[in-house]
């Protein structure tokens, strides 16, 4: 199982963490399919319908 | 070519005793033992059983019980379905010693007006996959070129339609898994509105995703099973179902959807949009604006809802998945929670947006497969000036409409397409999609009865 100290704070940071939990679970095989995952998600915070707890305008 | 079982066209011979139900599950039977070795599309066959269940239904004709358009039609069930006393294998060395204690109800209707189940069909392990080459009973064979993928995840259940050893089949579709196969093997496949055929006893590969329709020759056959799989009085459709040609008003999402197709089909595709108009169809241009956001938000949905249901299999014994279905397991577990959330947001948009679309119109039009079946084994596929992964390609046209819940049927438009973008050496069928209303599949079907005999034939 992944460990719970993967870092949710940007997606750089979220995949470095997450090559890691791979490497070290004897996964290396995931690290091309999370760097995709990664592009996405990039892709999914950048989303227009994003909103923000100050009130600034989402979609 | 091999030629399909059409439950339309034989319906009234069953009905009419001019042939038994008996007579047909043997024959398909027989055609099954020829043809299956070559093709792989089922796991299970149920000789005996299917052979007893027929003559059952054969003497209740004889008293006068005749139970409709399905009666002693010989149908396969995706091996992802139960059917009481016969393992559900999802395909996995997983699911080993499984035996299903009952019918899942989807069945149980199917049996009340009528059917007769012949055998479990293959398909790609746990439906997570596209070609139905991840199998642990080996790869499904297309029967119009064996070298090809017959698509997935319901490919045994399209192959063996498309080789007419079965009148029709229960698929399922997270992402694409009816209308994939369907296109690559030349048949239909319909997937409702979500949450109209029950999923219950059906093995889940991403539960808010997750479709069962019937897969069928035609769009005639479709319709029948459609309307026992919902519980409604099964009946071919007559004249007054069928909509005017010149009443039908159709849209192409053009933007996005149209972008990356191999040449072929894009051919075959415009040369359906063309029959359609001068049979009087009216055929508009349509955006759905948020297009691009599609592959993303499904992946975020349907990489942890699959994750979370194989999690405790995933820790106790990993070594039994097909490696690249482990893999993508995996790789779900990684998805956080606040991306999820996002997600389901960009899904209340991409719905809108569809739900938009239909706003003088009765139903969308696009192809199902930006490709023909792909060789057994293609990693990539080149669109344009890139090499793209064949997994993303094959979802492109189909996963919008299982984000969204919306209608869709996939209606084969004639052969002509090839394995080189433009080059056709060898034939394969190409799919074209009508998109319902949401809460809509009987119009949406009622335009596609109207669409079938106008579109280039197969």
């Amino acid at each position: 199982m992944p460990e719970a100290n993967v870092r949710p704070r940007d997606v750089t940071a979220w995949l470095e963490d997450a090559i890691a939990d791979a490497e070290r679970r004897g996964l290396p095989e995931l690290k091309p399919l999370l760097e995709s995952l990664a592009q996405a998600t990039a892709a999914l915070r950048a989303a227009d319908w994003n909103e923000d707890a100050s009130g600034a305008a989402g979609e | 070519m091999w030629n399909t079982i059409s439950i339309a066209r034989l319906a009234p011979q069953v009905a009419s005793r001019q042939l038994t139900a008996e007579r047909l599950a043997g024959d398909t039977l027989e055609r099954i033992e020829r043809a299956n070795p070559a093709i792989n599309a089922f796991i299970t066959v149920l000789g005996d059983r299917a052979l007893a269940e027929a003559r059952r239904l054969d003497a209740d004709l004889a008293r006068g019980r005749y139970l409709g358009p399905l009666h002693g039609m010989p149908l396969s069930v995706k091996d992802l379905v139960d059917v009481e006393g016969v393992p559900t294998t999802a395909a996995s060395r997983v699911r080993r010693g499984h035996i299903a204690r009952h019918d899942a109800p989807v069945i149980a209707r199917l049996r009340a007006a009528g059917a007769v189940v012949i055998g479990k069909t293959n398909l790609h392990e746990f439906a997570y996959g596209t070609t139905s080459e991840d199998s642990a009973y080996g790869p499904v064979r297309n029967p119009w070129d064996v070298t090809r993928s017959a698509g997935g995840s319901s490919g045994g259940s399209a192959a063996a339609i498309a080789a007419g050893l079965c009148a029709g089949s229960v698929g399922t579709d997270t992402g694409g898994s009816i209308r994939i196969p369907s296109a690559a093997c030349g048949i239909v496949g319909l997937k409702p509105t979500y949450d109209e055929i029950s999923c219950d006893a059906v093995v889940p590969l991403s539960r808010s995703l997750d479709h069962v329709g019937p897969m069928a020759a035609d769009v005639e056959s479709a319709w029948v099973m459609y309307q026992a799989m919902t519980g409604a009085a099964a009946a071919l459709p007559s004249d007054s179902d069928r909509m005017p040609p010149a009443s039908l008003r159709l849209a192409v999402p053009r933007r996005y959807f149209l972008d990356l197709l191999d040449e072929d089909v894009r051919a075959r595709f415009e040369e359906a949009i063309d029959r359609l108009r001068q049979a009087g169809a009216s055929v508009t241009d349509v955006d759905v604006p948020h297009a691009e956001m599609i592959g993303t938000v499904y992946l975020h949905i349907q990489l942890p809802e699959s994750s979370a249901y194989h999690a405790a299999t995933l820790e106790r014994e990993p070594g039994m998945y097909t490696p690249a279905v482990r893999l993508r397991l995996d790789m779900g577990r990684y998805v956080l929670a606040e991306d999820y959330a996002r997600a389901q947001r960009g899904r209340e948009v991409l719905r809108r947006e569809v739900d938009a679309a239909f706003e003088d119109v009765d139903a969308l039009a696009l192809p199902t497969l930006p490709i023909p079946a792909p060789s057994l084994g293609q990693a990539t596929v080149r669109l344009g000036r890139v090499d793209l992964p064949v997994r993303n390609v094959m979802l492109r046209l189909t996963q919008l409409f299982n984000v969204t819940g919306h209608p869709v049927i996939s209606l084969p438009i004639g052969a002509g397409a090839a394995g080189g973008t433009g080059g056709a050496t060898n034939v394969l069928p190409v799919g074209f999609q009508l998109v319902g209303r949401r809460g809509g599949t009987r119009e949406m079907l009622r335009v596609a009865l109207s669409c079938e005999g106008i579109l280039p034939p197969v």
